[in-house]
Formats: structure tokens, C-alpha cells, sequence
């Protein structure tokens, strides 16, 4: 080492200088006695990356010398520091005079090799994770219309109960499909058809009357306001999705009808049985 | 020889160029736009009046009387997050996905209504629409093939999509700072 002393000399460099630049030709190998040097590349576009800081004791720039090739980024200090400073000639002389010191680079060297290896390994790993689904994803986004529907509905004055409302069926009970045939038969009852109207334009119980829910105000004062309110009605219309029977049947209460049944199996069933339709 | 070949090499091309293009993320950002458009459109123009749409929702008989409010009160926010979430990219594949499985469930429903000759109109985009027909069943089914794409495809960001992934980098930091 009592050699190194002979052919370095010492620099002091103020602070924020730089060392050398990105594509300069390698020309010194630098150990620091104190001070701190950051080493970054820059793009075309000026972009800077911070390579890493080089502190008291450790040393920088030998890769260019090793490699041949230009300097492959900048150093610069970032407070006043002092350098040892060995010429190329000299550099190269003592890697060939002393193999361990050769082999420390090599070291170093390799180690970088890894890390980077690491870090383009992360990187991909962001990227596949960025492409990835996970179940969490669909309860966010269901999660979010959820918040936003519910509470929007509340302030809607469009908005509709999420449940449907269950009322008392006291005043209004079911009747089975024999009972209806008979009562069809002799005309005691009126019968009235619930579903919607382009339903009941398609097929209904021949005679029946068209009371959807939409436009119950009109059709009634058409068909039954002048009907008495003992009269028997008979009211079917029922799909999986709406009891359009009981909704009729709760209204038709509200306007003081006291003898309202419901056939259940409505339309199906009376057709099954081969008993008249319309149209 | 040389000219029974050369239709062949041009076929080969062409087929490549084809190949290229179904697979190109540009082309699942065009896609994107399109399909969240239209799936904005589609929610908003039912969102105002949930008791219309759960009258159509209800004639299609496919749900039990206790959920139809319940559908027609959330279906058309699904459409319009989906739709605003294809255009900004954030989250992209997965709300392809569920925009896919509704598009499917849409085509089957129609399918079976048109098969039972109900007479209900679609509901699609608004209220008072026209009856359901076999175009409604075809439409469907192609911007589903074009929600496939999106899906397989879709690589493109206006947001950075590893930014998003809190709990990964919070992973990181932490194995990083026990080293």
C-alpha cells in the first residue's frame, strides 16, 4: 500500500462539483479520505438517476477502467471532498502487480451483476401483479355501486323501496283454480287480470278485465267504479319477479272492495285446463 | 412455381397483420372507449328512474320477486362504474370481466324470452323501448367477443398500475428495511 502513496496525489474538491461526466474517457481511479460523492446517470431527456452515494474510504470509478469504454455516469460532491487520485497507468500496473486486488473488483463487480438481476426481477414482478385479478378487485368495484346506488336511491325522488313491501292478506284470500271454473261458469265473479298490458294483449282469461298496477286509476274508473263493493273479484297475474295479483288486490282494498280472491296459478293452469282465452 | 406461391406468402401476411391486430393493446384502448360508453350510456339512462326499470327487469321473469327492486336499483351503477373504470383504465380487466358476465347474462335472458315469445320490450338503454328481437341477441354477443379482448388483451394505462399496488410496495419496504 506504501505504494500507492507514492504514485497518488491528493485533490481537494469543493462542494457540488462534478468529478467527471457521463461519456468522458476514463483516465483516474479515485478512493475518498473524505467527503461523500454521488454517482447518477442521466438520459437524453434529462432525466437523473441516482446510481448511489460513495462515502469516506470506499472508492469509485474504476469501471470505466476496467471496461475501456467511457464513463458510464456522473460524479459529483455533495460537500467539500478530499480525493486520492491514480492515474489509469498506474491503475492498471497494480491490478497486474497484485491479483487480490483484482479480485476484490471482480467481487464487487459480480455483486452489482446480482443486484441488478434483483431489481429487473421486481420490476417484471409489478408488472405481472399490475396485470393480475384478484376477487378483492370485483368486491371494490361492486362494493363502490353498492355505496353509490343505496345511497342514491334514498335521495332519488324516483327512488323505490329495495324490498318488496309485504302487506296483510286478512281481507283478501286465495282461491283454488275448480272454485274460479265454477264461478266463471255460473258468472258470479268478475275476473281481473293484473299483469302488465301488453301481457294481457297477448293472452287473458276471455271476459277479463285489464287492471295493471300502471294505469290502475283510469282502468278502474272505466271497468268498476260503478260495480258495488260486495261483488266477488277475482284477481290473477303472478310471474317469478312480481305479484302483480296482490299489489291490485291491496289496491282494490284501499277503494273499499270487501270480496276479493286470488287465483295463484292464474293463466297457466286455466289454460292447461282447456278453458276459454282471448284473443 | 414462383406464382402458385405467391398468393400463399401474401395470405401469410395478411394473416399475420390480422394475427396483430386482434391482439394489439391499442386496439383494447379503442375497445375501451367504446364499451364504457356505451355501459355509461346504458346506466345513466336508467339510473334516474329505477321503478321503470324494475317494471322490465320484473317482465323478463328471470328473478324472484325479492330481488327485482333490489337489481334495478344496483344494475345501472354496475354499468356505470364498469364503463367509467373501462375508460379510465383503473382496474380495466376486471371491470371487462363483469361487464362480459352481464352482457352474457343480458343475451341468455333475451334468448329465453324470445324463445317463450313473451312480449316485452328490452330495457336496455331506456325505458320505453322497442319489443326484444333477435338483433338485441346478436349485439350482445358482439360486444361480449369485444369484452374478450379487452380482457386477454388490454395493456394500456393512463394510470400507472403498479402505483396502485399499496400492499405489494408496503411488502417491500418492509423486507427492505429488515434487511
Amino acid at each position: 500500500m506504501f505504494e500507492i502513496g507514492r504514485i497518488a496525489h491528493k485533490k481537494i474538491i469543493p462542494s457540488h462539483t462534478i468529478i467527471f461526466s457521463q461519456g468522458d474517457t476514463g483516465d483516474s481511479f479515485y478512493i475518498i479520505n473524505s467527503g461523500e460523492v454521488r454517482v447518477y446517470r442521466r438520459s437524453p431527456e434529462g432525466i437523473e438517476t441516482d446510481l448511489t452515494v460513495i462515502r469516506e474510504g470506499c472508492y469509485f470509478g474504476e469501471l470505466a477502467l476496467l471496461t475501456g469504454k467511457p464513463r458510464a455516469g456522473y460524479a459529483e460532491t455533495t460537500e467539500e471532498t478530499e480525493l486520492v487520485v491514480i492515474p489509469k497507468y498506474h491503475f492498471d500496473r497494480i491490478l497486474k502487480e497484485y491479483p487480490h486486488i483484482a479480485s476484490v473488483f471482480i467481487n464487487q463487480l459480480s455483486s452489482w451483476i446480482v443486484q441488478g438481476d434483483i431489481k429487473l426481477e421486481k420490476e417484471r414482478e409489478r408488472q405481472i401483479w399490475g396485470q393480475r385479478i384478484s376477487v378483492f378487485d370485483y368486491i371494490i368495484i361492486i362494493g363502490i355501486s353498492l355505496l353509490l346506488s343505496i345511497g342514491l336511491n334514498f335521495t332519488n325522488p324516483n327512488g323505490i323501496r329495495l324490498i318488496p313491501q309485504f302487506f296483510s292478506t286478512e281481507t283478501v284470500s286465495t282461491v283454488t283454480l275448480s272454485y274460479a271454473i265454477e264461478k266463471y261458469r255460473k258468472g258470479e265473479a268478475v275476473f281481473i287480470d293484473a299483469m302488465p298490458v301488453n301481457f294481457y294483449n297477448k293472452e287473458h282469461i276471455k271476459g277479463a278485465l285489464s287492471l295493471p298496477l300502471s294505469l290502475f286509476e283510469i282502468m278502474y274508473m272505466l271497468h268498476l267504479s260503478g260495480i258495488e263493493k260486495e261483488k266477488e273479484l277475482i284477481i290473477y297475474g303472478r310471474t317469478i319477479s312480481r305479484h302483480y295479483d296482490k299489489d291490485v288486490a291491496q289496491k282494490l282494498v284501499l277503494n273499499g272492495h270487501k270480496n276479493i280472491k286470488i287465483l295463484i296459478d292464474g293463466l297457466s293452469a286455466w289454460k292447461k285446463n282447456g278453458n276459454p282465452l282471448e284473443p | 412455381m414462383e406464382e402458385e406461391r405467391k398468393p400463399v406468402r401474401t395470405m401469410k401476411i395478411a394473416w399475420y397483420y390480422i394475427y396483430r391486430f386482434v391482439r394489439s393493446p391499442y386496439l383494447s384502448l379503442v375497445l375501451r372507449l367504446y364499451i364504457g360508453g356505451i355501459f355509461i350510456y346504458a346506466g345513466m339512462s336508467k339510473v334516474h328512474y329505477p321503478g321503470e326499470f324494475a317494471e322490465n327487469l320484473a317482465a323478463y321473469q328471470m328473478l324472484p320477486y325479492w330481488a327485482v327492486n333490489f337489481m334495478a336499483v344496483i344494475l345501472p351503477w354496475v354499468e356505470i362504474i364498469c364503463g367509467l373504470f373501462l375508460i379510465i383504465g383503473l382496474k380495466s380487466r376486471v371491470s371487462a370481466s363483469i361487464v362480459g358476465l352481464l352482457l352474457i347474462v343480458f343475451t341468455v335472458g333475451i334468448f329465453i324470452n324470445l324463445m317463450k315469445g313473451t312480449p316485452i320490450s328490452c330495457g336496455c338503454f331506456d325505458s320505453i323501448g322497442s319489443e326484444i328481437s333477435w338483433k338485441d341477441v346478436f349485439r350482445d354477443l358482439g360486444w361480449f367477443i369485444l369484452t374478450l379482448q379487452i380482457f386477454y388483451y388490454d395493456r394500456i394505462s393512463f394510470l400507472r398500475r403498479e402505483l396502485l399496488l399499496f400492499k405489494k410496495r408496503w411488502e417491500e419496504d418492509i423486507s427492505q428495511s429488515l434487511r
